[in-house]
């Protein structure tokens, strides 16, 4: 008698998986394919891709959260963080000029996003980060809020001459 | 209604009552016909070739949430095209220490062996390139020699992967041969008669799946399963073993000589889905129950072409579906399932359906 009972517990086995199968086949709408470049405009990436670092921005003030600390640059294996500060004229604290962010280097561990303390940064959805030049993976993140003085000098790779990868700019060197 | 459509053996007279016009003596035309005939199956392989290829990668991929090929013409139709155009361009490559001859001869065996049956079969009253009284007889015989064909491959290669793996088709077919024969042997019972022509008049009252009871659905089964194992493929397809034996008996071979491989594979997957289309589901009959003659008028309507495909395809897609759902077998399992379950369930099925045959316990006698 067990071979009958054997039998039909594999012939229900094998009938329920044929028909998930069929469940996916007659179902369109579960096709996970996505045909990239024709649907560019409307693919939007899945919450759990980790994308290249971004910083975040205070909706309500429009000022990025960074506050120069460099928390991420000491934690980053790779060096590939570079964060400029100097000092606020009329505060006196510390502030972000430029945060250089070398993507050639980056191997997206998100350790900095670890390390961050303040909640200025993280991993944008952003895929399609192909260049036609080395120098355009080297790239300034706070581009928009530069303060004014220091707005035209070009992003370089600085990791010879820093090895923590926290920087004062030229004119705070003196007062830091 | 009395068009084309449904008396395609109307046109087939009428056209070699014109072709002896024509040609004058009797044996010429035959001969003519014959090479006609020849050529509308080797059209229609090629075709099927290329549509069941095309259709197996989609039926695969919309089974795995995929698409498919989508690149090649509007959803990929032209995709099989241009693989074609691909493996005919291809180096045909034999290695050093092999067989020359038989790495040659193999795949043309398992080749001709397929192309052969195609004949066999009717796709509608009168459209049947052979017409043989013990047809099934022929199909089942010239199908198991393309066992030939995979054991000179594998012998010829000069490989011990390729050697493997016809070893284990030779077991594997020569095996599950058996339970596909008393599969059919035992509506063969039923139908008297082993001309496949025959076996499609005699359902005109219905199908046997049904119509003979219980036997008729288990003999289907059994054949189903045993005819997917005669054609290597997944669940039973240790032969090709793509993650142990890199492909099988047909590892070393390229270009042509492996699309004919590839190609037969397909054409046995269409044989044996017309076989137990023309065996159990009443071939291009219509569906009939008897007594009930306006339902039996509207199923009229459709050609008995269409009903022929519509069944082939019907069982062509099961086998499809077995493959890409089911995990695969090793190969002791494969010889077990087949030696203490299979052919002793395909044989008390055959005693069962004698004594009902014999007893005339069936239904619609007419």
């Amino acid at each position: 008698m067990n071979i009958f009972r054997k039998s039909i517990d594999a012939l229900m086995g094998l009938l329920s998986g044929m028909a998930l199968t069929f469940y996916y086949f007659i179902r369109l709408d579960k096709v996970i394919t996505q045909q990239y470049p024709e649907n560019r405009d409307s693919l939007t990436m899945f919450p759990r891709y980790k994308g290249k670092i971004s910083l975040i921005k205070n909706e309500a003030t429009g000022l990025y959260n960074c506050t120069a600390c460099g928390l991420c640059a000491r934690a980053c294996p790779n060096n590939s963080i570079t964060v400029e500060r100097d000092k606020d004229p009329q505060t006196k604290k510390p502030r972000l000029v430029r945060f250089i962010y070398n993507f050639d280097r980056c191997t997206l561990c998100g350790l900095c996003i670890e390390a961050c303390k303040f909640n200025a940064l993280k991993m944008s959805q952003e895929f399609e980060t192909a260049v036609y030049d080395k120098s355009e993976l080297v790239q300034i993140l706070n581009k928009d809020r530069i303060p004014n003085s220091l707005v035209n000098e070009p992003a370089q790779d600085s990791s010879g001459v820093l090895t923590t990868g926290v920087k004062s700019t030229p004119q705070a060197k003196g007062e830091l | 209604m009395q068009s084309w459509l449904y008396n395609v053996d109307r046109l087939v007279e009428t056209f070699s009552n014109w072709l002896e016009l024509r040609v004058g003596s009797s044996i010429a035309a035959e001969f003519v016909k014959a090479i006609l005939a020849a050529g509308l199956i080797a059209v229609l392989v090629s075709v099927l070739g290329l549509v069941l290829v095309y259709l197996e990668r989609k039926v695969a991929a919309h089974m795995q949430q995929r698409l498919g090929p989508m690149r090649v013409g509007p959803h990929g139709i032209f995709q099989t095209v241009a693989d074609t155009i691909k493996l005919i361009s291809k180096e045909d490559i034999i290695p050093a220490h092999a067989d020359r001859v038989i790495h040659t001869v193999g795949p043309l065996i398992c080749f001709v062996a397929a192309f052969m049956v195609i004949g066999f079969i009717p796709f509608a009253p009168g459209l049947q390139v052979v017409s043989l009284n013990v047809a099934l007889l022929f199909i089942l015989g010239i199908s198991s020699a393309g066992v030939l064909g995979i054991i000179s491959a594998g012998w010829a290669s000069n490989n011990k992967w390729s050697m493997l793996g016809a070893m284990r088709a030779a077991a594997q077919i020569i095996s599950y041969e058996l339970s596909a024969t008393l599969a059919l042997l035992a509506i063969i019972l039923f139908t008297g008669t082993l001309d496949l022509q025959g076996i499609v008049e005699s359902q005109r009252t219905g199908w046997w799946i049904w119509r003979a009871p219980v036997v008729g659905i288990f003999a289907f089964l059994i054949y189903l399963i045993a005819s997917t194992a005669e054609c290597n493929r997944t669940p039973f397809d240790i032969a090709e073993g793509e993650s142990e034996l890199t492909g099988g008996f047909h590892t070393e071979f390229s270009a042509m000589k492996f699309a004919m491989f590839f190609l037969s594979e397909f054409i046995n997957v269409f044989t044996v889905s017309a076989v137990s289309a023309t065996v159990f589901l009443g071939g291009w009959m219509p569906f009939h129950v008897d007594g009930l003659d306006s339902l039996n008028k509207v199923f009229d309507l459709v050609p008995p072409w269409v009903w022929f495909s519509a069944k082939t395809g019907a069982i062509i897609f099961i086998i499809m579906w077995f493959r890409w759902t089911f995990p695969r077998l090793r190969v002791d399992q494969l010889m077990r399932f087949e030696w203490k379950f299979l052919m002793p369930l395909a044989l008390a099925n055959l005693a069962v359906a004698s004594v009902l045959a014999v007893s005339g316990f069936y239904f619609f006698r007419s």
